[in-house]
């Protein structure tokens, strides 16, 4: 078919031509130029003629009304159906606006899939599946009992998944935390106080940068500790973590009653983990203990 | 602005370019009130041109199959965190449709050839004789139509011989979207790349016509 691409051609069109073309924006140096390898390429030829059909501004009826069925299937699919009498243009364009930030969440949730490129916070996971590093309780972290997980053979390489997260630009916070599950403190404290530092920091944050001031210990350390856990609490009060790390810094400094207060509160918020088992066997060793 | 009165700006005084919604909603992806007036602009749009190439590629359109791949084309701007979007060059409504045009057509195309290769077995057997039918099969009249003709024609020999020296490569493009193509003369007249009413390109196709007809002896 290009039988005179090579006499008449050159190299074939970007899209951004072919549209300049269309448009009309091109220099009339570069259409005369398109023009002579249109005329010779099929294939450029092809890709303006469907480009042209595809762009057109007539729509035929059938077109209109497959349009009209696909967009009520999207509606019925993406937007809650609003109810009668409420179907007015500034509802539709409402309900429109949360289908479109449901994709988005949507594409954000896909993309964390394990068929996607893992993220900086699944390396931190995947490492955290693996080891329970301390007594403590980092953010979002999966329970397994603390004696289970004391076989350094079992560990994902710290170094590899540390040069991992640089690759996939983790932020302060992801790296703070897995040099804080590494239980490499001194690392951990900057970053995790750099990222605390943000106006709004989340619960998060402030739990997991007091886990590595209570696991540093170093002068004036559990002081740091108490008030990250409990600006944790100021800004999420069932944030379950940072009620697990208070009664622990209670029941380490030694103050029994603030930590027996807090541990049932935990068990409150949470009761059917194995945090919270955790918890009943602390207490009920407690009351044996009386 | 090159937009022309064919392709009506989609844009209301003081609102947001539709080239720069493009790029601010790739740069952020998660302002739902950007995405809503992303959706009021272009959902129709992408939906048609999803349609459309369905139409082009296989002829029959399900909302079902529509809806799933209007999807796609969602998931494509936001992939990469936006890339696509926010790194968009053009200036003017008709570059952002183009824009959305070729991205749809990218998906549509590229379900139906993962589709084509599931279909395909592996080492499939086929027997000579039925390889010859085959081959004979597509050797019919019906497929020896204009196309063909004006494939053989000596393109440049046609360029030479237009009357309208300046437009002449510009004419003879006409020529073949119409005659080889199959675009319309209204379709190709709504183009701002090619300043010409419906008339004149009538005039055009009418002109290179009987040139043909005069070489070849009519």
């Amino acid at each position: 078919m290009n039988s005179q691409k090579d006499t008449l051609g050159g190299e074939c069109l970007t899209d951004d031509l072919i549209s300049g073309y269309l448009e009309g924006t091109l220099t009339p140096v570069v259409k005369a130029a398109c023009e002579v390898h249109l005329v010779g390429c099929d294939r450029c030829r092809v890709n303006l003629a469907t480009l042209m059909r595809l762009l057109r501004t007539e729509v035929g009826r059938d077109e209109s009304a497959e349009t009209e069925l696909a967009v009520a299937e999207w509606d019925r699919r993406i937007v809650a159906k609003p109810r009668r009498g409420w179907a007015t243009g500034t509802w539709k364009r409402v309900y429109s606006g949360f289908g479109i930030a449901a994709i988005v969440v949507l594409a954000v949730f896909v993309s964390r899939l394990p068929f996607r490129q893992p993220t900086a916070e699944d390396l931190v996971q995947e490492y955290l599946h693996k080891n329970r590093p301390f007594n403590a309780q980092m953010s979002s972290q999966p329970y397994l009992e603390l004696a289970a997980t004391r076989n350094p053979g079992v560990r994902p390489s710290y170094e590899g998944l540390a040069e991992e997260m640089v690759n996939r630009s983790a932020d302060a916070y992801r790296m703070g935390r897995l040099h804080l599950a590494n239980r490499n403190f001194d690392s951990a404290v900057p970053l995790l106080e750099k990222a605390s530092q943000a106006s709004g920091a989340a619960s998060e944050v402030h739990n997991d940068l007091g886990v590595a001031y209570l696991q540093r210990a170093q002068g004036g350390d559990f002081e740091r500790a108490r008030r990250e856990f409990e600006l944790a609490l100021r800004a999420d009060d069932t944030f379950k973590p940072a009620v697990f790390n208070l009664a622990l810094l209670y029941e380490i400094s030694g103050l029994t009653e603030q930590a027996e207060h807090q541990w049932k509160r935990y068990l409150e918020l949470d009761s059917d983990t194995g945090w919270a088992e955790e918890v009943r066997n602390k207490l009920t060793r407690k009351d044996l203990a009386r | 602005m090159t937009d022309t009165g064919r392709f009506p700006s989609r844009v209301a005084d003081g609102e947001m370019s539709s080239a720069d919604l493009l790029r601010e909603c790739g740069r952020r992806l998660t302002d739902a009130n950007l995405w809503r007036i992303f959706h009021e602009r272009f959902h129709r749009q992408i939906t048609l041109y999803v349609i459309r190439t369905i139409l082009m590629l296989r002829g029959k359109t399900e909302p079902a199959l529509v809806c799933d791949l209007v999807q796609d084309v969602y998931y494509r701007l936001l992939k990469n965190n936006g890339s696509i979007l926010s790194g968009f060059r053009g200036e003017t409504d008709f570059s952002a449709l183009a824009f959305l045009g070729r991205t749809t057509m990218g998906i549509v195309s590229d379900y139906f050839r993962s589709q084509q290769a599931d279909k395909r077995r592996p080492a499939e057997i086929v027997s000579f004789e039925h390889a010859r039918r085959e081959e004979a099969s597509r050797d019919t009249p019906a497929d020896l139509d204009v196309t063909s003709i004006l494939e053989w024609i000596d393109v440049q020999r046609l360029i030479d011989s237009e009357p309208d020296r300046r437009h002449a490569t510009r004419n003879v493009l006409i020529f073949k979207l119409h005659y080889v193509e199959g675009l319309t003369v209204r379709e190709i007249s709504q183009y701002p790349g090619f300043h010409l009413t419906e008339g004149a390109i009538e005039v055009i196709l009418k002109n290179l016509r009987n040139e043909l007809r005069r070489r070849m002896g009519r």
